[in-house]
């Protein structure tokens, strides 16, 4: 088959750090089941080929077709044929989407509320791990992995706005977000100032260590990491790790299977969502989360349908 | 849930806040239930008396927040609203007109002071978007720059990689003896190389670099 011949210089050219390699290793496992080359696939195939990637967005099942048609046209440029045009309908997309795996880690807004309220870990009548909990709340409010790992403690600034105090973020992207969320504030707080963070250990008793000196927002801890970096490297194993040690639980999502993804963008969904339709549209929603477009956040709505109801 | 609302109204407009405190004790009342952003879109509405599809636990909250403000800690009943308003009726009764007269003027500036803040709030939501939108343009000001720096870092790796080529290559000069053997033969013979010389698209090079490859590897 012409894909064989042409995969390997595709790779070569078109690095694999957008996932490509992946995409095309997926082509050509397909062609192999069904033993129909990729130029004479049609919706069925395509179908089958998508699926492959057990996907819960639109988003990245768009961006593997688009890779497909990019290779499709690469064979044919070369080959001096004409190019097919592997077009599928929207509601296909959806269609593809593993709905109750996607609802399974969306959160409402009462979810989110009862989550928090878990990880403010107790001792003596005081939370004691606000990194783990502040993580939470950041993804809630939109920040990525990244973004919460290059936030430095001055990037922070505490603002008066009419007698409400509001935490302003300035990202290593160059976003600004604001924070009115009164609890969040607190705990950003409380994260700039604590020095000790305390675990539940292996042997289920609480122990306390100190975090590294560091600029940044969230620190890591002294002990139990080999690296030298004074910046927290991963938030989200340490999330997860809070969620089952702390035996985190809430009826309706799969709380071990949530990722930081899935936090971010269970808000954009409860913000699309038709009762709150009269407050948020997608332009609204689109500048609060610094997005270029609203193409990217238009299926959400109907995520937020089947989590809230139709209107 | 109507009497419950009417017993908010009531509150807040006995509570002794200035009106920016009301916004912010209902925005802070309101967040336990709403996301804190329609909160504080909600907050200027619920001033204005307007209670549009509000959550009964979300009133419940606010009668109470108000009613612990007003020193009050239980919630308000229809009965002392009432007695409240029989209260306020006598009070008027006994009132000259020109305690009435200052009573209106008093409330209009509390109108005018309500539109003022309320147009401020607008304004700094307005700002608040253009900072978003310019937070935008930035982005996409540093998205090209990014890309630039890549190409020409690309650049730099390929002289980079010419350079080093250069580096472990050798210079040979090729001896006017050779050049004029090669033509020779190269007119009787066809061929193409003479010990250092060689002919490439009918010209034979004065000087070139060969590529050492034993210090390349």
């Amino acid at each position: 088959m012409r894909t064989q011949k042409y995969s390997k210089l595709y790779i070569e050219i078109y690095d694999e750090l957008n996932n490509k390699g992946n995409v095309i290793k997926n082509i050509l496992k397909t062609e192999k089941e069904l033993n129909i080359e990729l130029l004479d696939w049609k919706e069925s195939e395509l179908i089958i080929f998508l699926k492959k990637f057990e996907s819960i967005s639109p988003v990245s099942l768009r961006k593997n077709l688009t890779t497909l048609r990019e290779f499709a046209n690469y064979i044919c440029k070369e080959e001096n044929i004409e190019t097919p045009t592997f077009t599928l309908d929207e509601s296909v997309f959806m269609s593809l989407i593993d709905v109750d795996k996607l609802l399974s880690v969306t959160l409402s807004y009462e979810q989110f509320q009862n989550i928090r309220r878990q990880l403010g870990m107790a001792s003596i009548g005081e939370t004691v791990n606000y990194r783990d909990k502040l993580i939470f709340e950041l993804a809630w409010n939109g920040l990525t992995e990244n973004e919460m790992r290059m936030l430095l403690k001055t990037d922070v600034e505490f603002v008066d706005r009419k007698g409400m105090e509001v935490a302003l973020l300035t990202l290593c992207t160059g976003k600004l977000v604001q924070i009115d969320d009164a609890e969040v504030i607190e705990d950003i707080k409380k994260c700039i100032v604590t020095n000790d963070i305390t675990r539940i250990a292996k042997d289920g008793r609480m122990k306390t260590t100190g975090y590294r000196d560091s600029e940044y927002l969230l620190r890591p801890g002294k002990s139990g990491a080999s690296s030298t970096n004074n910046f927290f490297g991963k938030p989200a194993t340490a999330l997860k790790g809070a969620f089952i040690k702390q035996d985190i639980s809430c009826e309706g999502i799969d709380i071990f299977d949530i990722s930081l993804d899935d936090i971010r963008r269970s808000r954009l969904v409860l913000l699309l969502a038709p009762k709150n339709e009269k407050y948020f549209d997608f332009k609204t929603v689109a500048a609060l989360y610094n997005l270029k477009t609203v193409d990217a956040i238009k299926w959400y709505r109907l995520i937020s349908d089947m989590k809230y109801g139709v209107k | 849930m109507n009497e419950k609302i009417e017993s908010l109204k009531e509150l807040i407009e006995q509570s002794e806040l200035t009106i920016q405190q009301k916004i912010n004790k209902i925005i802070q009342t309101l967040q336990r239930t709403e996301d804190p952003i329609k909160a504080r879109m909600l907050s200027e509405q619920i001033l204005n008396g307007e209670f549009g599809d509000l959550e009964e636990q979300s009133i419940i909250d606010m009668i109470n927040a108000f009613s612990n403000e007003n020193n009050n800690k239980s919630i308000v009943t229809n009965d002392k609203v009432e007695e409240t308003k029989d209260n306020e009726q006598i009070y008027d009764e006994k009132d000259d007109s020109d305690t009435k007269n200052m009573k209106t003027l008093e409330y209009q500036i509390k109108v005018l002071q309500s539109q003022l803040e309320s147009s401020e709030y607008n304004n700094n939501k307005t700002i608040k978007e253009l900072e978003l939108s310019s937070n935008l343009a930035i982005k996409e000001l540093e998205e090209s720059n990014n890309k630039r720096i890549k190409e020409l870092e690309q650049t730099n790796n390929k002289l980079m990689s010419r350079l080093s080529l250069t580096k472990n290559s050798k210079l040979i000069e090729v001896s006017d003896e050779s050049i004029n053997e090669l033509y020779i033969r190269n007119l009787e013979t066809a061929a193409t190389e003479y010990k250092e010389a060689f002919i490439i698209k009918g010209i034979v090079p004065k000087t070139y670099y060969k590529i050492n490859n034993n210090e390349e590897k």
